[in-house]
């Protein structure tokens, strides 16, 4: 019995993740990777599609800082927090 | 004096509004088992039409609207724009019936009812038929709460009796598991539950094709 579109797009570009070295945070629903300090909101990747999603992973991330891809952008007080606990 | 978190505050709204959230309650089971009595009153020994209903927990109801928020954390100066209200699930009624006609049945009993609610059909595994009908509403125009009424074949609402509390409640013994494998195999079970609902409604037409006729009245 197959699985719906939907979850197959979304095991699709959860295994695009793994395969980049995310990890996914439950309580924050957010996958993220240390090295690119990049993070993925569950929400952001649900409504991408995979060809976002690949060119977000691919796009360099210049700042210093993380970047998180999340629609809406929380504020930075909500990333310093998510920051905060990963890093914890 | 140290200042309240967005949690407490929103727990403290939670039992402001909890002899709300139980008239609702009482109010949407009432009206949904009184418009599907006729249907209840209708089954056949095998068929049955459960009615049951809950209220969303305090933790829970907290935890659920942190959830809906970015990266799921609350900010704390937004502490105010927060209410428990946003959820539209606080008071919930399931409708399980078996078979699959009864379903279509307890929907057509209810339609008159929620025609004014918002519909969120539960899409299928494979593309077919919705899994569930969900509608979400208030009784009246001033209402705080919004209610939830779920309309669902037997097996499968039993199923999700368990499989929701396991994978949606937090667990930490689940973090970081339950994405792909875990939802691949509730899928199949989902499809495998629809197909023996279909398969024994099949049976149900081929035996009463079966049946002879009714003996023609004496002359």
């Amino acid at each position: 019995m197959g699985v719906t579109i939907a979850n197959e797009l979304m095991i699709d570009k959860e295994s695009i993740l793994k395969a980049a070295r995310y990890v996914y945070n439950f309580d924050r629903m957010a996958y993220y990777n240390r090295a690119t300090k990049k993070a993925f909101t569950v929400e952001w990747v649900d409504d991408k599609d995979v060809n976002d999603l690949q060119h977000a992973l691919a796009e360099p991330n210049n700042s210093d800082g993380w970047k998180v891809y999340a629609d809406p952008q929380p504020p930075q007080s909500v990333i310093n927090e998510f920051l905060a606990e990963i890093n914890g | 004096m140290v200042s309240r978190t967005v949690e407490d505050r929103l727990r403290a709204e939670y039992f402001d509004l909890l002899p709300d959230i139980r008239r609702t309650l009482l109010e949407t089971e009432t009206r949904v088992r009184r418009d599907l009595l006729d249907v209840s009153l209708a089954l056949e020994r095998y068929e049955r039409v459960l009615v049951t209903s809950r209220i969303k927990e305090c933790d829970s109801a907290v935890d659920a609207l942190r959830r809906r928020q970015p990266l799921g954390l609350f900010v704390a100066e937004r502490a105010l724009e927060y209410s428990i209200t946003a959820l539209p699930d606080l008071a919930a009624v399931r409708v399980m019936a078996f078979p699959e006609r009864r379903v279509a049945d307890a929907q057509d009993a209810l339609q008159q009812t929620l025609s004014a609610w918002k519909a969120d059909p539960v899409p299928s595994t494979d593309g077919s038929a919705p899994l569930a009908l969900k509608y979400f509403g208030k009784w009246s125009p001033d209402a705080h709460i919004t209610a939830e009424v779920q309309i669902v074949g037997l097996l499968i609402g039993l199923f999700w009796e368990v499989e929701h509390s396991a994978i949606y409640k937090p667990n930490p013994n689940l973090h970081g598991a339950v994405r792909s494998n875990v939802i691949q195999r509730r899928d199949e079970v989902l499809g495998a539950l629809q197909a023996f609902e279909a398969a024994f409604e099949e049976a149900i037409r081929t035996a009463a094709r079966r049946e002879p006729p009714p003996p023609d009245p004496a002359p």
